[in-house]
């Protein structure tokens, strides 16, 4: 049975996944702001769908919403211009944390995303090939380029 | 501190704020209604009008139209798929390549995509463009190289999970064997009983059959395939429609020596397979020649003590009997066997102050043709001196090496001492050619079309290898040399950049 979209569906789905889709967001832009741009924006682009065939099929919507308003965001180059003044209370916690998002930072977007979604959010390669649209064996090889490119990046006791 | 622990521990901080949650809930309450869907019908049929406007005006450029063309015979050309790509991103994908850019996603979509399917072993820690440029030149080269007459053999591997879900595990599934003739696929067998792990198999084809042969990984204990085990040599021969008349491995041909072979050379004729093999006795290296017949039962066989431990690669007719190439690592010898294999001698090719090392051979109509490192003999007194362990030395332990050259100087050093040639042996065993090309690496040979083909890698940069434990990594640009069956280069072409690890030590330069 479809879900069909309201007030309520909108604000029981930002209690759910908002803050997941706060670090996807923030693993791309670095920034407290743009971050809350990209998130905000997909909650408001769920307005105009009408309905959603099940839970699933809203969590990778708004996975999918959320990464293509980040990088149009990230690509903008009034961003590139002014990226640098604005304020992130999000700061790494330490040196340690911030190495890792820099590592993490330097790899290719959509590996990044793959690697979110497993280390962090327990995904499995499947569910996390279901949430992107992508093949298995396209999301298992992002995974293994990505640890392969952390390596160089991270502390031995560190590596993913 | 646990992995997870600091991956997670980088997004304390991410968290939503009432100030955030406030401002999206109250935007989303005052919308109230969801958004006229007439407004997005509009406001979609304003954006496909002015996209139709565009694209009729720049496709009614005749600029625009050619590089388009262009874009899609080389999309054609390369087989690569066009399917999700607009035209403009097929352009940009076109350029991106052809310029050797490497910078735009789709770029990098597109060569995942077809070099998965091609190959999974070709994971490096180059990053971004250089990793996507990297699939790319393997692409080609394997286009290049492709089996258009002959056997073509492909290892199928997939990713699975392992158990906790935390890391992705290559499985070996076998290997996928095709006759290929005129370009069109003859046969196709998949067999699971071998594990290659990129030791790519061999073979050679006869009236009767063919006999495809290589190196495949086992455990002894358990007698599965596992690539933490042994290698093991398997020959199979092959009717002319494609069916396995028989399997043998390297336990078939032990006869009485305690070994399992784990590599070997084969020459095939009408009358079956002459095997030349490695085995070990009391620590003594032993070359093995065994006749076998055309069901694969040995028939004849003999061993000769050999002084160096070498592995035979590849064999040919020559004279009365047969030349092996032996190889370990970047060493590489022919031995000449007789054909009742009581004679074993090592041939040597000095000419000139330099000395040939063969990395392949090939018998073509009687002709010998090796390639081989042409490496310059320092010292007159000492032609296995100093400069030969400099370059074979297999030490790879960089904390043990005493490097003190930079880039710019071991650049420089490392191509003064190799060259690259190919020797021909007229009937007799004369040598009636010699082709060197200056600072590179050479590499494997195949006949094609009635000509030779020599792989030449021509050392471009060296750098300390930072995240190995090998000393340099080499980039080479990789070309595939032609010459005619007298030896006479036709032309060379490019067909790739190549990064390879360089097992040298500088030691002997500072004494």
């Amino acid at each position: 049975m479809k879900i069909i979209v309201d007030n309520e569906l909108i604000e029981k789905s930002f209690e759910r996944y908002a803050p997941m889709l706060l670090r996807i967001a923030y693993q791309d832009t670095q920034n407290q702001a743009d971050a809350e741009d990209a998130v905000q924006f997909a909650f408001m682009k769920m307005l105009e769908k009408r309905d959603f065939e099940d839970e699933n099929n809203i969590i990778a919507w708004l996975i999918r919403v959320t990464i293509n308003k980040t990088r149009n965001i990230v690509l903008s180059p009034w961003r590139k211009r002014n990226a640098q003044f604005k304020e992130d209370m999000w700061a790494t916690p330490d040196y340690e944390s911030m190495e890792i998002l820099d590592a993490v930072k330097k790899l290719p977007k959509k590996y990044g995303t793959c690697v979110y979604l497993h280390y962090y959010e327990g995904y499995t390669i499947k569910e996390i090939a279901r949430l992107l649209g992508e093949n298995e064996n396209t999301i298992g090889s992002r995974l293994i380029r990505a640890r392969k490119k952390l390596i160089p990046f991270l502390k031995e006791d560190e590596q993913l | 501190m646990s992995k997870e622990f600091s991956y997670k521990r980088a997004f304390d901080n991410v968290q939503v704020t009432e100030n955030f949650k406030n401002r999206v809930l109250n935007n989303v309450r005052q919308a109230q209604k969801p958004i006229s869907r007439q407004y997005v019908t509009f406001k979609y049929a304003i954006y496909a009008l002015a996209f139709i406007l565009l694209l009729s005006f720049t496709v009614a450029t005749t600029v625009e139209a050619n590089e388009y063309n262009e874009a899609i015979e080389f999309f054609k050309e390369n087989e690569l798929p066009l399917e999700g790509l607009t035209r403009d991103e097929t352009k940009k994908v076109y350029k991106d390549i052809k310029l050797g850019t490497f910078s735009y996603e789709k770029t990098e979509e597109i060569i995942e995509k077809i070099t998965l399917n091609v190959s999974v072993t070709n994971l490096t820690n180059i990053v971004g463009s250089e990793e996507t440029a990297n699939l790319w030149n393997n692409y080609v080269a394997d286009r290049l190289l492709a089996v258009h007459n002959g056997i073509k053999t492909t290892d199928i591997i997939n990713y699975v999970d392992a158990e906790n879900n935390d890391y992705l595990i290559e499985r070996y599934k076998g290997l996928k064997i095709e006759k290929i003739v005129n370009s069109e696929v003859e046969w196709t067998y998949f067999d699971n009983a071998w594990n290659t792990y990129g030791e790519k198999p061999r073979y050679t084809q006869t009236s009767y059959g063919t006999y495809v042969y290589g190196v495949s990984y086992v455990d002894r204990d358990t007698n599965e395939y596992n690539y933490k085990g042994e290698k093991q040599f398997i020959i199979e021969l092959f009717d002319n429609d494609g069916n396995v008349l028989w399997r043998k491995t390297s336990a078939t041909y032990a006869i009485n020596y305690p070994f399992t072979y784990s590599s070997c050379a084969v020459y095939a004729d009408e009358n079956g397979v002459t095997l030349f093999g490695r085995i070990y006795e009391d620590n003594d290296c032993y070359i093995t020649m065994i006749k076998i017949n055309k069901d694969g039962e040995p028939i004849w066989h003999i061993k000769n003590h050999y002084p160096v431990d070498m592995a035979p690669e590849s064999a040919c007719k020559y004279k009365n009997g047969y030349l092996v190439k032996l190889g370990n690592y970047e060493k590489g010898q022919v031995v000449f066997m007789s054909d009742d294999g009581k004679t074993i001698e090592q041939k040597t090719f000095d000419i000139d102050g330099i000395r040939y090392y063969p990395q392949d051979i090939l018998n073509i109509d009687g002709k010998v043709y090796i390639s081989a490192m042409a490496i310059k003999v320092f010292k007159d007194d000492d032609i296995t001196g100093d400069i030969n362990r400099l370059i074979f030395d297999e030490k790879k332990d960089a904390e043990k090496l005493p490097i003190t050259l930079n880039d710019g100087e071991a650049l420089k050093k490392v191509r003064e001492i190799y060259d690259s040639a190919l020797l021909v042996l007229d009937e007799n065993g004369n040598l009636s050619a010699v082709n060197i090309t200056k600072h590179a690496r050479a590499g494997q040979l195949y006949f094609r079309d009635g000509n030779i083909h020599q792989q030449v890698k021509y050392i471009d940069a060296i750098s300390y290898a930072v995240y190995n434990s090998r000393p340099f990594d080499l980039v080479e640009s990789e070309y595939i040399f032609r010459f005619d069956i007298s030896g006479n280069v036709i032309d060379e072409t490019k067909w790739g950049v190549i990064v390879e690890w360089f097992p040298v030590r500088f030691e002997p330069f500072n004494k």
